[in-house]
């Protein structure tokens, strides 16, 4: 086991201790993927503000490890200037480990709508791809079993399940 | 690539930093604990602010941590590897966002030391714990 592993197993036994790491870990999360998002979109503060209604100085703060107040009205308004949609969990604090290790630049950025792929598609592809999820072969982005992947698989059938290369 | 940590140790061969972070109340002490794991595993460039600059001396760097007194853990890049390591200094409290007085020039001091002796002036960082 790890330093971190071990150091957090022990510690977190400790609740005053466990809330608070967690706490810090969060806005340290969400300052660092805010700056991420916005250096991968290209956008100075200035422009992020611009698009959020919000002034520059105001977008500094947010991307700043230290601050602490976050509002899901805020983070709403960044996820739409952002082109994208706000998750808000509750985790078990044993995932927070595996997220603090694999958090980088690559698995902090996101791409907006226009680059998500799968709503971009060739329609065969995306056709046989939901007739995979529809025979539980692959997972559907309208969960396995799902009405909308099932109706689609029938449509797609066979070929459908050629076109997107089979397995 | 996870970074090493390393702690100033001082003539006496004790290790300052441990005692000043032990000295922290619980709270202080996992938000410190938490930004010292961030520095291992990230480094100072991914989390904005993570550790800020110290003005007046190009080599040293804070951690900053809130709470009802304000921590703060002065430390260097290297200074014996500047690619792969971070020696913490000392700890300190700042009051109306100032560090005590001396504090530049004690840290400055005790980076000079490692520099001259790596072996027996810093030693890996030992975690305080509760």
């Amino acid at each position: 086991m790890n330093g971190l592993r071990g150091n957090l197993r022990e510690e977190f036994r400790d609740k005053e201790y466990r809330d608070t790491y967690a706490d810090e870990s969060l806005n340290t999360f969400i300052a660092t993927q805010i700056k991420i998002l916005r250096e991968q979109r290209e956008l100075t503060q200035r422009e992020l503000a611009d698009l959020t209604g919000m002034a520059q100085p105001r977008i500094a703060v947010l991307e700043d490890v230290n601050y602490a107040s976050w509002s899901i009205n805020t983070l709403r308004r960044i996820a739409e200037a952002f082109d994208l949609r706000l998750s808000v969990k509750f985790e078990t604090f044993s995932s927070l480990i595996p997220e603090i290790e694999t958090m980088n630049e690559k698995t902090l950025q996101r791409d907006s709508f226009a680059q998500d792929s799968w709503f971009h598609k060739k329609d065969a592809q995306a056709v046989g791809l939901a007739a995979l999820a529809g025979c539980g072969l692959i997972s559907s982005p309208y969960g396995q079993g799902h009405e909308g992947a099932k109706v689609l698989a029938m449509a797609g059938g066979k070929n459908a399940f050629s076109a997107a290369g089979g397995l | 690539m996870p970074w090493d940590i390393y702690d100033y140790r001082d003539r006496r061969g004790l290790n300052p930093v441990l005692t000043w972070c032990q000295a922290l109340e619980k709270k202080d002490l996992a938000k410190m604990n938490h930004r010292i794991d961030m520095l291992q595993e990230k480094g100072k460039d991914l989390c904005p602010n993570l550790v800020g600059p110290l003005r007046g001396s190009p080599h040293l760097y804070k951690i900053r941590v809130n709470g009802d007194v304000a921590p703060r853990l002065v430390l260097c890049k290297g200074p014996v590897n500047m690619e792969t390591e971070f020696t913490l200094l000392l700890g300190v409290f700042e009051r109306d966002d100032k560090l005590p007085d001396g504090t530049l020039e004690k840290a400055e001091s005790y980076r000079q030391e490692i520099i001259a002796n790596p072996i027996q002036r810093r030693n890996p960082h030992e975690r305080a714990k509760r």
